[in-house]
């Protein structure tokens, strides 16, 4: 015998719903009491079963489709072959090939689009492929090349971080610093900078000048450990760590000290901008002295970086806000700048280290001093 | 008996006599494809009938057409080629023995379904009754066809609208295989035209004379405005239905002998010499005239190339 | 553009049989009570009182005289229109129809031509029963030399039935009897409507409905129900069987993957099996689901209504099934 299914009355305010996912597909073989769909209503959802064992000889609405209660949405029959019905479409009998069925047009729109067919889950009769089956893996296909670079650029950072925490000892040093002055030099730099470079001056601009500088007064610091010996650095070159859609970045500055800070900010904006379009290149993330990392956008208030061998070291920028701060005994509210400094112990010790970051906040509380 | 016109009758029927047997000899040598139906011995009637007709007048035909369609005129070697299937022939070769056309003298086909050609004749008068133009259309059928749907709706119509048609039944005795009477009750023709309220007359079929004459009559009875007439002409075909059809499995050799001694040919040219009408010379003269047309006629389809395939989707649609 | 009027099929059908018997002297008019009664459903109302006798006759039931007698006049000259009434009444008439009209351009090579029309009226009209309800008009499709017209509109039936009588060769003029009292809208002025052109009644993306007569007007009411679930339906008309506008049918299945085919005749060997096998040959890498037809049952016509309307496809019949094509 043939079942009707209907859109069922659950409750009796309900007067349509619809089905929110069918659990057989036409074809499926059902038992008696089988969940075959979950009905949708404003409601509620809820698993109806299958009046009786057999097959699902049809499948009359699509998901999410609202009908009227009592709308026939499918049939379950004892066998393959339908009941007539009023006007019933003329039967053929299918031809059942092995492997997936695929509709002739979801043949051709995988063709065009280059997608394999295997794998692609049919939502058609019978679990037919379908052009809207094709077009869904297409749209959601992963980005190959990128995630292959992803995957591979992963495992380099995490090779080098485990390389860095295996093999470099490092220790790191700590000030915090008044950022009043940098801030108010800063803004008034702003316009000057932005109508000679086209770019905006950022505090980051400012750390990478005042690394330069620290650096020419303490050389020590540009150096680096390779395998047995200090090997001293011409030039000087800083890294700064910056997040493209897809990982991370140290694009490189060469000869920072060199550069005005208006010309450092236009460099490191284009940097910047290459980055992100992921148009860097490798020689222009290579040969760092040492690396700037600054968290302060995101909120972060201090912490401590990972040393990115053979540099150095590694300065971590944190928040400028206002905190407590004591000048001349008192107690006030400044904004202040937090810097942690993680130092390649075998290139320098705690004093080499210490001079280095002195000279950098010197550099950052007194912004003058970068003209020097 | 006027000479000219025992003149004509007998060219025409010696034409249709010697075409026929031609086309015979012709189609035993195996070279003819399809099957035909001689109209040897029944030559009286076209002949009679068709004298009263001039090329705007209509006439529809049977499956054993051949002599209403020359008689008719249909040109000789168009209508030989056609039957032998050659492009040269007037319907391109594509109609064959029973479908051979020729609007431009009235010929609206020999036929292959029995009957169809008479309510035919009754829409060709009908046409020519709504011009007004005084035209007429005979439509030639045999004791077959009588007991067709076709016969007596055809026909009714014809007399209920008094259309100029007239309907010439060549009565040979034989349906195919199958003798009229035991087929049929009323063996008599002719008074089925009382049935629909027309005149029915029976004639002898051999006699071109009496033909011409009961035809003229009917024929100017149409044009007249008077409506059909039902001419029922007893004739008989001495061979078989179709070429092939000894004709003898179904009738007695003594039945088919008597009949040939009224052929149709044999009694007017005997007629004709004895009331002094024509000369023997003057008709072997004639006979000779037509063996040249219908050597000729031969000669042309046969010299005639075959149908380009190519051709075959021509015409379907006007 | 002329305006249009409201006017009922059955008035714009005889306003193209009388412009065009106005047009040409040699078009006559000839059935069964089609004379002063104007005909069974009016469908030559008016004809006799203008035209006369002379080329508006009442026949008597000869059907198969009727339709020879037209054979000859064509043959002969003129330009006959045979109104058979009902289509089932048209099986007496057959063989001069298909032996006889169908061949004779053909066989004569040209010579002779047949302009013929054949009128009648096909399908139910709630209840007429097994003798007045056949839709067969496929098996003069399947016969070479005959076109084959269904108009479905007051506009179609006027414009067609003028190209009809235009045409040099017979054509088969199947209107149907539910459609001669419905109004709907005509354009004033002269106007005809070619043979071989589809009309896409209602334009859609998701699955194209081929319908003929009275089922187009079911296809476009389950159109308008469907839309409100969110499925878009085109739905073409193909207007004339012979010659059928295979373009549009292929362009429409192109665009949208997926074909019902709605037949008031029975789908086994029924024009719906050729529209089939055309889009299934012709548009095989168009089609996302197989495609469907809907025709009647494969019984003969019941008199009774319940069974009459299980026989028959309804609107509910096809929105479901378009339901169902779309989720297959």
């Amino acid at each position: 015998m043939t079942h009707e299914i209907v859109m069922p009355q659950l409750g009796i305010t309900m007067t349509e719903g619809s089905v929110l996912r069918w659990l057989k597909a036409a074809g499926d073989s059902i038992e008696k009491g089988e969940p075959l769909f979950i009905v949708q209503t404003d409601k509620v959802d809820m698993e109806v079963e299958s009046p009786g064992k057999g097959f699902v000889t049809d499948v009359l609405i699509q998901e999410e489709v609202v009908v009227p209660v009592g709308t026939v949405i499918a049939h379950v029959g004892d066998s393959m072959a339908k009941a007539a019905v009023a006007a019933a479409p003329v039967e053929s009998v299918r031809v059942r090939r092995n492997g997936p069925l695929v509709s002739p047009r979801a043949r051709r729109v995988a063709s065009e689009l280059g997608v394999d067919l295997a794998g692609i889950p049919g939502s058609g009769e019978f679990g037919r492929i379908r052009e809207c089956d094709v077009r869904a893996m297409f749209n959601n296909r992963p980005q190959k090349s990128e995630d292959r670079s992803a995957t591979s650029a992963r495992k380099r950072i995490a090779e080098k971080m485990e390389e860095s925490a295996g093999t470099v000892p490092q220790f790191s040093l700590r000030r915090e610093l008044d950022a009043g002055p940098l801030s108010a030099v800063r803004d008034q730099l702003l316009a000057v900078v932005e109508s000679r470079e086209g770019v905006r001056l950022s505090f980051t601009d400012f750390l990478l000048k005042a690394m330069a500088v620290a650096l020419k007064e303490v050389p020590g610091m540009n150096a680096s450990w390779q395998k047995d010996h200090i090997e001293p650095r011409t030039g000087i070159n800083l890294g700064f760590a910056l997040q493209s859609p897809t990982r991370l970045l140290v694009p490189v500055i060469t000869g920072a000290d060199q550069l005005p800070i208006s010309r450092l900010a236009r460099r490191r904006s284009e940097l910047s901008a290459k980055a992100k379009e992921g148009k860097l290149d490798p020689r222009e993330m290579q040969d760092g002295s040492c690396t700037l990392s600054n968290l302060g956008a995101f909120g972060v208030d201090e912490f401590q970086a990972i040393v990115n061998p053979p540099e150095s070291c590694i300065l971590a920028a944190g928040r400028i806000g206002p905190r407590p701060f004591v000048i001349d005994g008192q107690l006030v509210v400044r904004p202040t700048l937090r810097l942690t400094l993680t130092v390649d112990h075998r290139v320098a010790d705690g004093v080499l280290g210490a001079k280095f970051l002195d000279a950098i906040a010197k550099a950052i509380e007194q912004p003058l001093l970068l003209l020097a | 008996m006027p000479v000219d016109l025992v003149s004509a009758l007998y060219r025409s029927m010696q034409r249709m006599r010697q075409f026929e047997l031609k086309i015979q000899h012709t189609y035993r040598s195996g070279v003819m494809p399809g099957f035909i139906h001689l109209y040897v011995g029944e030559e009286a009637v076209a002949a009679g009938v068709c004298a009263h007709l001039s090329k705007d007048d209509y006439v529809t035909s049977t499956h054993r057409g051949h002599g209403h369609a020359l008689a008719k005129g249909v040109p000789v070697n168009e209508a030989f080629a056609e039957i032998w299937g050659k492009p040269s022939g007037i319907n391109g070769g594509r109609g064959g023995s029973m479908h051979i056309y020729d609007p431009a003298c009235g010929f609206l086909g020999t036929n292959g379904i029995v009957a169809a050609g008479i309510p035919i004749a009754t829409g060709a008068a009908m046409a020519t009754a709504l011009r007004g133009d005084g035209h007429v259309a005979v439509s030639f059928f045999g004791d077959g066809a009588v007991n067709n749907c076709a016969f007596h709706e055809g026909i009714n119509l014809a007399a209920a609208l008094l259309l100029p048609v007239v309907f010439v039944c060549e009565n040979n005795l034989y349906a195919t295989e199958t003798p009229f009477h035991r087929v049929t009750k009323n063996t008599n023709v002719s008074t089925r035209g009382a049935a629909y309220g027309i005149p029915g007359i029976r004639i002898d079929g051999n006699d071109v004379l009496e033909v011409h004459r009961v035809a003229g009559e009917a024929i100017a009875r149409a044009r007249a405005g008077e409506g059909p007439t039902l001419i029922e002409c007893e004739t008989y075909r001495p061979l078989g239905h179709f070429e092939g059809d000894p004709g003898t499995g179904y009738r007695s050799k003594d039945e088919i002998a008597e009949w040939k001694l009224r052929d149709p040919i044999d009694r007017l040219a005997k007629n004709a010499v004895q009331s002094g009408a024509m000369k023997e010379a003057e008709l072997l003269k004639i006979e000779r005239e037509v063996e040249l047309e219908i050597e000729a006629a031969y000669e042309f389809a046969k010299a005639s190339p075959e149908a380009d395939p190519a051709t075959v989707t021509h015409f379907v649609y006007a | 553009m002329p305006e249009d009027r409201s006017i009922q099929y059955v008035e714009a059908s005889v306003e193209g049989l009388q412009e065009e018997m106005r047009l040409n002297s040699s078009v006559f008019y000839i059935g069964q009570g089609i004379g002063a009664r104007g005909g069974n459903f009016k469908q030559s109302k008016g004809l006799w009182e203008e035209f006369g006798d002379k080329r508006v006759r009442d026949m008597p039931i000869s059907e198969l005289g009727q339709v020879g007698m037209g054979v000859g006049a064509a043959m002969a000259g003129a330009r006959p229109v045979v109104d058979i009434v009902f289509l089932d009444m048209i099986m007496e008439a057959m063989g001069q129809i298909v032996e006889q009209a169908a061949t004779i351009h053909y066989t004569s090579n040209g010579k002779i031509k047949v302009p013929l029309v054949v009128r009648a009226a096909m399908g139910s009209a709630r209840c007429t029963g097994p003798h007045h309800s056949r839709c067969f008009y496929s098996w003069f499709a399947h016969i070479p030399g005959l076109k084959v017209v269904l108009p479905s509109s007051a506009t179609d039936v006027k414009g067609l039935m003028k190209t009809a009588i235009r045409d040099d060769g017979p054509v088969i003029f199947i209107e149907h009897k539910f459609f001669y009292n419905k109004k709907g809208p005509v354009p004033t002025g002269e106007f005809t409507i070619p043979f071989g052109q589809a009309n896409v009644c209602r334009k859609g993306k998701d699955v194209t409905i081929l319908a003929m007569s009275l089922m187009v007007w079911h296809a476009m009411d389950a159109a308008a129900q469907l839309e409100k679930e969110g499925i878009s339906v085109e739905v073409i008309d193909p207007r004339t069987i012979v010659p059928f506008d295979e373009q549009t049918l292929l362009e429409s299945v192109h665009k949208t993957g997926r074909l019902l085919i709605v037949d008031e005749a029975q789908s086994f060997c029924g024009f719906s099996a050729e529209a089939a096998a055309m889009v299934a040959s012709k548009a095989f890498d168009s089609l996302d689901a197989p495609v469907s037809r809907l025709g009647a049952l494969h019984t003969p016509h019941p008199f009774n209504p319940v069974l009459e309307a299980a026989m028959l496809p309804s609107v509910d019949a096809i929105v479901t099934e378009v339901r169902r094509l779309v989720a297959s």
